[in-house]
Formats: structure tokens, sequence, C-alpha cells
């Protein structure tokens, strides 16, 4: 597997801070892995990806990004492979309209107009907006703003797209459709490689592996089956318990037979319905 | 504080080409003393609704009682200061709104300016500072210099300090990690308790709203299109997704079980509720 993101021994510290907001961290992403960043706000993991970026200007260690070491040099050429969406979709448009919008990274990067025009159509129809192409952006949803934004990102064609607590301000109908647009990007020709950074697990759920960060550390990675399973981490680090997880614990309370190690929603709804036929 | 919306009508720019229709014929009644959660979809109605809870908008025609005020469309500003001191709100990111260079003097602002001495506004402050869990020594510092959660707490006290009886919470915990959304919560349901306030939650998370809530209104098209019990609104899961709302988690969960042949009398909402509700269709431990 080829490595498009490799971080190696990445540490920095504010000016003003008295202790260190990345800390010796490593760690590697394949070329079109979905991962997700978890832990509680404050342990480091918005430095961290604004550090993949160049937006930080970090002394100590390195970042490798499909190939290209990052260096003020270098900063312009690693940008081009990443696309990043933020939490407040409001804080992020530029347009008068949604198609607007989608162009306006294709315009500055000097895209011929018919290119550009049809690249603008394959992406909102990609994130199924294409019927508000002419609509105001601030008279969207949420849900519909956070496609847009996205949109604007995929006519991009980046290799890696970072997500910044891109679901948190949605209501569960609005997480649902970005999620299942990102699950859909992935199986298309782009299938770019994709970061994100949640404390929502249904969205962290749904990545490949999860890298847990806590006071500036990396202190776990694994799939989310490994670290939905370790209560004890999600505790520490302030994430929630799964659903599954929950019900689990009040069935034990109520004096019933509980399943002994960590089911996913589906899977539990089997144990019980197999543990139901044995009445 | 008990409140009740009697007809109450409002209409954006009325008599003009840009009239539209903020609330239609909305009526109902908050007990003292209770929990009660707003829900609905963007642009539902909510926040026009909780407007009138402190005279930020008059209703267009109908009324508004909080406790033995009146709101109507003729009630002059002036009338407001009262209203203004019993109902608190906490607008979505309170945190954007503090403004003043010691956490203690933001706290005190409110207090200040509803005529308390400074000597009386100081030791408010201090108490709500204590009430939302802030650490004394945070009062000197600068509230810009606190973390997210901590300049929240800040806003929050602040409303807080004028001793308010009805507490308004616009999305409270939007872009709070779940700990800290947890830890709020328990912290508003305790400020209820302690403080009898009467508590009115606008909210998309409907967990929260199956924890919480004593009742709920559903908000939809300008509408109240239902008030109930949190049992009621959700025991009808067909109605809930035709809302384009979402069932509480455990609710949800419980719809697939009883596809597989588990019966449950009402809908649970909670973890807790659907395990006890499971107890005889599942086999017991030790046996």
């Amino acid at each position: 597997m080829t490595k498009i993101i490799s971080v190696n021994d990445l540490s920095y510290q504010y000016p003003d801070a008295d202790r260190p907001t990345l800390n010796h961290i490593s760690f590697e992403v394949n070329a079109g892995e979905w991962v997700a960043i978890v832990g509680h706000n404050g342990s480091g993991k918005s430095t961290l990806v604004r550090a993949l970026d160049g937006l930080i200007d970090f002394k100590s260690g390195t970042v490798t990004v499909a190939g290209t070491k990052l260096s003020p040099e270098s900063v312009w050429l690693v940008r081009e492979h990443i696309g990043m969406v933020f939490q407040n979709p409001d804080n992020q448009f530029v347009g008068a309209t949604v198609a607007d919008d989608v162009a306006f990274g294709l315009e500055n990067a000097g895209i011929p107009r018919p290119e550009m025009q049809q690249r603008v159509q394959d992406a909102l129809e990609a994130v199924d907006m294409w019927q508000f192409a002419e609509r105001e952006p601030s008279r969207l949803s949420g849900g519909q703003k956070q496609r847009v934004a996205l949109a604007g990102i995929i006519a991009m064609n980046p290799s890696i797209i970072v997500l910044d607590e891109a679901t948190s301000m949605l209501d569960p109908h609005g997480r649902q459709t970005v999620l299942s647009v990102l699950q859909h990007l992935r199986r298309s020709n782009q299938a770019p490689t994709i970061l994100s950074i949640t404390h929502d697990l249904s969205e962290a759920a749904q990545a490949q592996r999860l890298l847990v960060m806590d006071n500036g550390q990396l202190i776990s990675e694994g799939t989310p089956r490994t670290i939905f399973s370790d209560e004890q981490l999600l505790e520490s680090t302030g994430l929630d318990l799964p659903f599954s997880t929950k019900l689990s614990q009040q069935l034990a309370k109520q004096g019933l037979i509980a399943p002994k190690q960590y089911l996913t929603d589906d899977e539990l709804e089997d144990w019980l319905w197999q543990s139901h036929l044995t009445m | 504080m008990a409140i009740t919306f009697d007809h109450v009508n409002y209409m954006y720019q009325p008599n003009s080409p840009f009239e539209a229709v903020g609330l239609s014929d909305v009526s109902f009644t908050v007990p003292s003393e209770s929990f009660t959660a707003i829900i609905g979809h963007t642009g539902s109605g909510k926040s026009t609704l909780v407007q009138h809870l402190n005279g930020l908008l008059k209703p267009t025609s109908g009324t508004v009682t909080v406790d033995d005020f009146q709101l109507t469309a003729k009630t002059t500003n002036k009338h407001l200061k009262s209203l203004h001191q019993h109902v608190g709100m906490v607008f979505q990111f309170p945190e954007n709104q503090l403004f003043d260079q010691t956490v203690e003097r933001d706290i005190a602002f409110g207090p200040l300016n509803f005529g308390f001495t400074n000597e009386e506004a100081m030791s408010l402050a201090h108490q709500a500072a204590h009430d939302v869990g802030l650490p004394d020594e945070l009062l000197n510092r600068s509230p810009f210099e606190l973390s997210g959660g901590q300049m929240r707490r800040v806003a929050i006290a602040g409303v807080l300090a004028s001793q308010p009886r009805v507490l308004v919470l616009d999305e409270p915990t939007a872009g709070l990690d779940p700990r800290g959304r947890a830890e709020m919560m328990a912290m508003f349901a305790k400020l209820k308790a302690d403080q009898q306030l009467t508590v009115i939650l606008v909210t998309h998370q409907m967990d929260d709203v199956a924890d919480y809530a004593d009742q709920a209104l559903v908000m939809a098209h300008s509408n109240l299109i239902k008030a109930g019990t949190p049992a009621e609104i959700f025991a009808d899961p067909e109605w809930v997704k035709a809302q384009q709302l979402a069932l509480p988690t455990a609710a949800n969960f419980a719809q697939h079980l009883v596809t597989r042949g588990f019966e449950f009398d009402s809908l649970p909402l909670t973890a807790e509720q659907l395990a006890m509700q499971l107890r005889g269709q599942l086999p017991k431990e030790g046996r």
C-alpha cells in the first residue's frame, strides 16, 4: 500500500501555552484509507490537521504528503493534495449562488470555463445538490450547506479530504446525508483518502482505523471495534460509549444475560434475537 | 413560573411585500418548574417562539403570559424590564457575547444593569460562577483566555447572576464534545432542581428530550403541531419520521427489535427503559 501521509515525531507548542499541543506524534495513512481522529475538545486534533496543511509553523518533526516533505517552499504543492471542510458551514461560503461557490476554487486555479462548468455540475451531482445550483447558500439547511462545502472540495479533486468536525453542527438527518455522500465518493473514481476529526461515534464507526488523541499525544490506534471495546479508554478520553455498550450495561443491571464482548448495534440486535429464541 | 401562549400569531414585516408568518395561532401552557423541550427542524419557528418568552419579539396578536406578566402587541418596551430579569436567555454559542475584561465583571454585568449595588452584583456573580462550576481562580482572568467550554460556562453564569425564574436554552451544547455535553446537561438539571427553575430547551438531540424533558412541543411551518410528554411525542414512529425528526437512539433500536418479534407495552425511550422492558423476554443471568 502507498503511504499518502507520513507524520514523524511531530511536536508543536503555541507561543503562549505552558505545554505542547502536539507531543511527539507519529502515524501513517494509506492512500484511499478512511481514518478518524477522535479525542475531546482541546486534545490537539485540530492542531494536528492544521499542521498537515502547513497552517502552523512547527519546528520539530516531519510531515510528508503524497511524497512531498512539507516545508515553507513545498507548502503550496502539499495544499493541492488536501481539501478541508470545517465545522461551521456559514464561515466558508464566498459565492452568491451555490454554483458560484463551488466554482471559486476552480476559478482561482485558472481552469478554462467549459471544463469548470462541467466540474461544478459533476461535483454538485455527486452531493445531490445540483437542483440547488442557482440558490443562495445562506438559505440552505445545515446539512445542505455542508454538502455544498464538500462539493467545492470534490470539484478540486484532491487526493485527501479532511473533515474537521464537519458534521458536529448538523442534525442527525443532515449528518447522515453527508456521511453517505462520503461513502459514495470512496467508491467513485476519485476514491480520496479521508481524514475525519470527530467525536461522533456513528461517524467514527465509518472509518477503517481510529487514532485516539489525548493531551497532545496519540494514545491509541485501532479499528473502530478495538477502540469501542475499550470502555475505560473511551471514558478517560471524554468520548461517548456506543449505544450497544450502554444497553449491555443496563441489561446486566436488570440481571439479564448480556454479551461479554463489544458488539455493534446490528450485532447486538442479532444477539438479542438469538437469546430471545432460547426462552 | 408558569408560561401560557394564548392564540399567539407573529408576522415578520407585516403590511410589506416581505410579510411572512413567524408563528401561526400557537397556544400551549408550560407548568411552573417543569422542563420543556422545543423540537422541529431549522426554520420551523422554534427561535421565533422563544424570542417571545422575554419580549424580544411581541405577538402581532394573542397573549403571552409569564407568571402574572402579560405580553401583547400593545406592551411598551418600558414595561419589559421585569420580564427581561425573570426570563434568562442562553443563545447558541453564548461565548460569542462575552465582552468584559474579567470573568467576574462579565458575569456581574446583568445584575448591575438591573440595579443591584456593586457589592450585591459581585456576590451574585460569585454565586453564579460557583453554580456553573467555574473555579474561583478564574474570576480575575480575561474570559478570552479560557477554553471554549469554560467560556460557555461564563456566559451561562452571566445569565444566572440576574436570578431568573425561567431559563431558556437554545441548543446550549452545540459544538461541545460528548463529555462536555453530558456535564452541561447534568448541570442544567441540577440548577433546575436547586433553584426551582422553569427550563425551556430548544434542541435537535432527541436523546436529551428523552432523558430530561417533562414535555415537548413540536414546531413545523410556524405551527405548533404536537405537544405532550416525550412518550406521547415519540409514540408514533411513522409520524415522527414524516416530520423529519429522529427517534431517541433507544426507541430506534427498540423499533428494530419489534420486527424481530419482541413486544413492548410502550416504546422505550432510554437504554434503561429498554432493558427493563426486555425483562421476561430474555434469559436471566445465572440460570
